[in-house]
């Protein structure tokens, strides 16, 4: 403050000793601490202008005309004429004046903000990496035998240990669902990695549930998503690269590396997948024609609307005509596989709506079978592979789209609230995956050591998956009617 | 537990194809016969200082040509901190270096013109300035209890000399117009 009254103070002593100023502007190096002062008689009537609204509005429309003029007298004039015209000047003076008092009003605090030290997220190691592969072999459109990993994966006995074929992490699938049930309507699921360095590292899975008895805020879609293991593999390696770099910090760094308590990481540049389940009605089976319903999916579109009753909209086929006539699950229907699910995937049938493969779902009893037809659909959706302190052990997790997650505020919601259909999200979704035969062959493959003791019945990995957990007391399901598994739908 | 265990069926489907589409092309990143390994040729430049933490990239960059996928990664430390980061904090420094930049300007000024003055820069100076200054009675009447017309503070003034009998040159308040013979105040002169 005492610097600017020190200039005003020079220009009002110079304007003084030379051309004289205006009476009301002789204390006024003294008062541009006080904005009220810009208002007052002595200002106004310093420069001529009496109060009245009308005196004020007519300087106003002056002013462009009065810079004009002055700014063309001073290009008349050499640099020095020029400045000592310019500091001259009623209008720099009242300029300065004006400046002044508005600046020694702000300083004091401005200063007072930048004392007050901000919480945010501040910039450590960042790198662009390198993915191998082409878009094809990392998130292909159409998924065929080309995408189902390496050759150990479809040698027997099934490598349901190795993490790079579909069906990798198996073991750990089967044993979440054997003990945890999920949360309506979100769920998540914490799938472990191995130890530092090695690869896949832990990720948490995301999903919603459809719920059909409408209680709740359940989900009109059964969805699930979870980051991608080629980029969470090298962004794991990169996060472990960062605390080997922290230790050797130096200066500023060494500072940054003892700042806070709380770390993010984020990788951009590559895909993850999301999809959703819709299955329709049981239908009692009675042979290989029976007719099944199956549901229409629409792109983009949820499969039931919010607080609708019922399924969504399905389409009824017969079995023969979607090919799997011949598959023994309805060839040997009531046989040995009494309480047991089996499933065949199939691509998704032309004549069913948007989707990416179609499922047919058997659950018998001592006397009947039924069958449930399936939907799945998924896409590559484009975004960002975060791991936050709010994961859950230094697991990966996965946001559509490329907003800074770090806007200044503490916690990083990983936990997509909003929901698969999220307007944040659904932008970054891309197109449904298409799916071949091989693929989905692949993805599901027979495990000999899970036969059925007492009966041949050699499951697929996915009906291991249902029949070895808790889901495999189908009695709840069918044997009981006062559940609603058989009848609601 | 399910109410309804039909959910359940929908919930592991969901899980087990989302596992499966989440695998594909992870063989491309690791070591054929150690499935838990990254590839050795993936991997950054071996680190010998701290400059990935101040965001040099440490990969080689990839020929476009090869068959790679070009991601970014960046890490974050969260803590308290003065920044620039807010629009408050932005109007705020705007604001110093503002004021810094007039205080510089004027102190180059005052450099290069090579004079500097402290005088009449107290209301008490100005006061006794005036006090020694002859009377201009027609230039403001009606003012000894308040100024109430406009017209007086248009009144143009300014610092003048006045030589006295004794010969003494002395600074005076006068107004324009109305000098009755005032000289000019000159740089490096003493008045009394």
């Amino acid at each position: 403050m005492g610097s600017l009254t020190a200039i005003a103070l020079d220009l009002v002593r110079y304007h003084a000793l030379h051309e004289g100023i205006n009476f009301g502007l002789i204390s006024s190096g003294l008062s541009i601490s006080t904005p009220s002062w810009l208002w007052t008689v002595d200002f106004l009537g310093g420069f001529g202008v009496s109060l009245s609204p009308q005196s004020t509005k007519t300087m106003i429309m002056n002013l462009p005309a009065r810079t004009k003029t002055a700014l063309k007298q001073t290009r008349k004039l050499g640099i020095r004429a020029a400045y000592s015209a310019m500091v001259r000047s009623k209008l720099f003076l009242c300029f300065v004046l004006v400046a002044f008092t508005l600046l020694g009003t702000t300083v004091g605090p401005a200063s007072a903000l930048l004392f007050i030290p901000t919480q945010h997220w501040i910039a450590s190691a960042r790198t662009y990496f390198y993915i191998r592969g082409t878009p094809d072999m990392l998130w292909p459109e159409v998924l065929g035998s080309n995408h189902t990993g390496v050759g150990l994966c479809s040698t027997s006995p099934i490598r349901i240990d190795m993490d790079s074929c579909l069906n990798g992490g198996w073991k750990k699938l089967v044993a979440a669902v054997e003990r945890i049930s999920p949360i309506l309507p979100g769920w998540s699921l914490y799938i472990a990695g191995g130890s530092a360095y090695q690869v896949p590292p832990a990720r948490t899975m995301y999903g919603g549930i459809l719920a059909l008895d409408d209680r709740g805020n359940a989900a009109p879609d059964t969805w699930a998503t979870v980051a991608h293991a080629a980029v969470t593999s090298h962004a794991d390696y990169l996060s472990h690269q960062a605390t080997f770099a922290f230790g050797m910090a130096k200066g500023r760094n060494r500072r940054l590396r003892d700042f806070g308590t709380k770390d993010l990481m984020i990788a951009t540049g590559g895909k993850f997948p999301v999809a959703r389940v819709a299955c329709s009605i049981l239908t009692e089976m009675h042979g290989p024609d029976t007719l099944v319903p199956f549901p229409i999916l629409t792109e983009n579109v949820t499969w039931r609307l919010p607080f609708q009753q019922g399924p969504g909209l399905s389409k009824i086929l017969n079995l023969t005509d979607l090919g799997v006539d011949s598959w023994d699950g309805i060839i040997n229907l009531n046989a040995t596989t009494e309480m047991q699910a089996r499933v065949k995937w199939f691509p998704l049938p032309e004549t069913l709506g948007s989707g990416s493969a179609a499922m047919l779902y058997l659950v018998q009893n001592h006397s009947r079978t039924y069958a449930r037809g399936c939907v799945v659909e998924g896409w590559w959706a484009t975004g960002q592979t975060l791991q936050s302190s709010q994961s859950v052990i230094f697991s990966w997790s996965v946001m559509p789209g490329f907003k800074p997650h770090r806007d200044g505020t503490e916690d990083i919601n990983l936990e997509w609230e909003g929901g698969l259909r999220d307007p944040r999200f659904t932008p970054y979704y891309g197109k449904p995956i298409k799916i071949e035969q091989e693929w989905l062959d692949a993805l599901a493959p027979m495990i000999p050591e899970s036969s059925l003791a007492g009966n041949d019945l050699v499951m697929t990995s996915f009906e291991a998956l249902l029949n070895q957990t808790y889901l495999n007391n189908l009695d709840m399901v069918l044997n009981n009617p006062t559940r609603s598994g058989l009848h609601l739908e | 537990m399910f109410e309804n265990r039909i959910d359940d069926y929908r919930y592991v489907t969901s899980m087990f194809f989302i596992n499966a589409l989440s695998r594909v092309g992870l063989m491309y990143q690791l070591v054929y016969a150690h499935d838990t390994v990254l590839d050795p040729l993936l991997l950054s430049k071996t680190l010998t200082d701290d400059s990935f933490i101040s965001g040099k990239d440490i990969y080689d960059k990839r020929d476009p040509s090869e068959p790679f996928i070009q991601g970014r990664f960046e890490s974050y430390k969260w803590g308290t901190a003065w920044t620039m980061a807010g629009a408050t904090q932005q109007a705020a420094a705007a604001i110093l270096c503002l004021h810094l930049v007039f205080a510089l300007v004027h102190t180059v000024v005052l450099i290069y013109l090579g004079r500097s003055s402290e005088a009449w820069d107290s209301i008490n100076e100005v006061m006794l300035l005036a006090y020694n200054s002859i009377p201009r009675p027609g230039a403001f009447q009606n003012c000894s209890s308040g100024i109430v017309h406009a017209h007086t503070l248009e009144k143009k003034i300014r610092i003048g000399t006045r030589t006295q009998d004794s010969g003494d040159v002395q600074s005076e308040l006068v107004v324009c117009g109305d000098e009755n013979g005032a000289g000019r105040i000159e740089v490096n002169e003493a008045y009394s």
